[in-house]
């Protein structure tokens, strides 16, 4: 009777809380409860961290900083033509007539809490709405595109990882900008492209970039490796197995992605023609070269800085 | 009668048991969690039959729902269902034997099957091998768990 009455209740908490979302705040902060003992547990995990980095030698250190310093003066040179290189794809887009181009700036989090449950890929870190942390909001690591925020509280957030059975963003392929999609599996090293045609030119080693579709991701950030494309004649699809390029299990340093669109002036229309015959799309040759040029300068100033 | 109660023991192996479950483990390793919490209840339920039941263990489960931030109920669910088994089973085996091993890895086989079916409904990839590796790490651990506890509470 008590078995029945007892297990009733929870079947009955499970169905409130899984088809509606009455419980969502409650849930929201009540999980924030486990964090003193999450930071608790991962107290061995940052002695050794802090201890790699406290308890080196001089020479050890020395070391370390004159790599550093070669892998920066690296960096900087690559850096150098990256301002070039994004003055000239900002002067194409124009050309192109885009509208808008993103400009990203960062935030760096630290991971607090991981998911106990291997089928829910989330992870808890340290930025919350107080940081400027918004639900949806992108999240990488050093390598690639890690997930996204799903909830979000004061000093931190959930973010569901893109491995997550649940999660899927749009991407395309570098060598040939074929879209596609890329769900989580539901394990830590791979996805699956959804919906790829018998007939796409994909294959292994193709690099995945999100494609920016649907808005919620920034492009051009790495999402992964294709590690095996199957074709069976039975299935209308291919499966393609991809490894993400994120840390995804590891990763303890994490960084936000504030897009925000910058939008392009609409160029004013040619003399020839007067404000209510223009069309709202304008193709490039009417725009005057001149001043699609004067705001490529523009907008490449500003892309550099 | 209100002995668990009174006892240091029965609160400090809640806790510990709570916080041991958040330990990170990464990776793989994620697979293999032991459920900490699903043992020292057992324990509990084993060492004081008279007193810890069915609700007792639906509690526990309930406050681990809340503590992972999963489905409400999930836990609870198992834990009940595990506890009610063991009722079946007969409660008085007090001492520490190779029985209770046979009944913790049926115990926790039910718990995880609930855990699975829960996921399954709930739309998740719980159709796979790796969902069995917690009721091996768990059963491998039980006697660990079962001993240590058993000495403390003794000693107390």
């Amino acid at each position: 009777m008590k078995l029945l009455l007892l297990g009733g209740a929870a079947l009955l908490l499970l169905a409130v809380d899984s088809l509606t979302d009455w419980l969502d705040p409650l849930t929201s902060r009540a999980s924030q409860s486990s964090l003193p003992l999450q930071w608790l547990t991962s107290l061995p995990e940052r002695l050794e961290e802090w201890g790699g980095e406290a308890l080196l030698s001089r020479a050890q250190l020395e070391e370390e900083n004159s790599f550093m310093r070669q892998e920066l003066l690296v960096y900087r040179g690559q850096l150098q033509r990256m301002a070039a290189i994004s003055a000239e794809n900002t002067r194409l887009r124009n050309l192109l007539s885009a509208t808008e181009m993103l400009s990203d700036r960062v935030l760096v989090a630290e991971l607090i809490g991981v998911s106990t449950d291997p089928l829910r890929h989330t992870i808890v870190i340290n930025r919350g709405t107080l940081d400027g942390a918004y639900l949806g909001q992108p999240v990488l690591d050093e390598k690639g595109l890690m997930g996204q925020v799903i909830d979000v509280r004061d000093n931190n957030s959930t973010v569901l990882m893109v491995t997550d059975d649940t999660h899927a963003l749009p991407v395309q392929v570098i060598r040939n900008g074929v879209r596609a999609i890329a769900e989580g599996t539901g394990d830590f090293r791979r996805l699956n492209l959804r919906y790829v045609s018998p007939t796409v030119d994909i294959k292994e080693g193709d690099q995945l970039v999100s494609s920016g579709l649907g808005g919620r991701f920034p492009s051009g950030y790495p999402v992964g490796t294709v590690i095996g494309v199957h074709r069976d004649p039975g299935q209308p699809f291919m499966t393609v197995d991809v490894e993400p390029a994120a840390n995804i299990e590891r990763s303890r340093h994490l960084l936000l992605v504030f897009s925000e669109v910058v939008d392009f002036q609409i160029p004013p229309p040619p003399p020839g023609l007067t404000p209510g015959d223009a069309p709202q799309g304008e193709t490039p040759g009417e725009s005057s070269g001149e001043s699609a040029e004067q705001r490529a300068g523009e907008q490449g100033g500003e892309a550099a800085e | 009668m209100t002995r668990p109660f009174d006892s240091v023991i029965f609160y400090l192996s809640l806790l510990v048991a709570y916080t041991l479950y958040f330990y990170p483990l990464r990776g793989d390793l994620t697979y293999w969690r032991p459920m900490v919490v699903f043992l020292v209840v057992v324990f509990w339920l084993l060492a004081e039959p008279h007193v810890l039941g069915v609700g007792f263990a639906w509690l526990a489960g309930l406050a681990l729902d809340i503590l992972t931030g999963g489905p409400l109920g999930q836990n609870a669910l198992a834990m009940g269902v595990s506890a009610y088994l063991l009722q079946l089973a007969g409660q008085r085996m007090k001492n520490f034997s190779v029985w209770h091993q046979m009944i913790v890895v049926v115990l926790a086989l039910f718990y995880q099957l609930v855990t699975i079916v829960v996921n399954l409904i709930a739309g998740k990839a719980a159709d796979d091998w790796h969902m069995l590796f917690p009721v091996v790490s768990t059963v491998v651990v039980w006697p660990f768990v079962a001993l240590l506890m058993w000495k403390l509470y003794k000693v107390e």
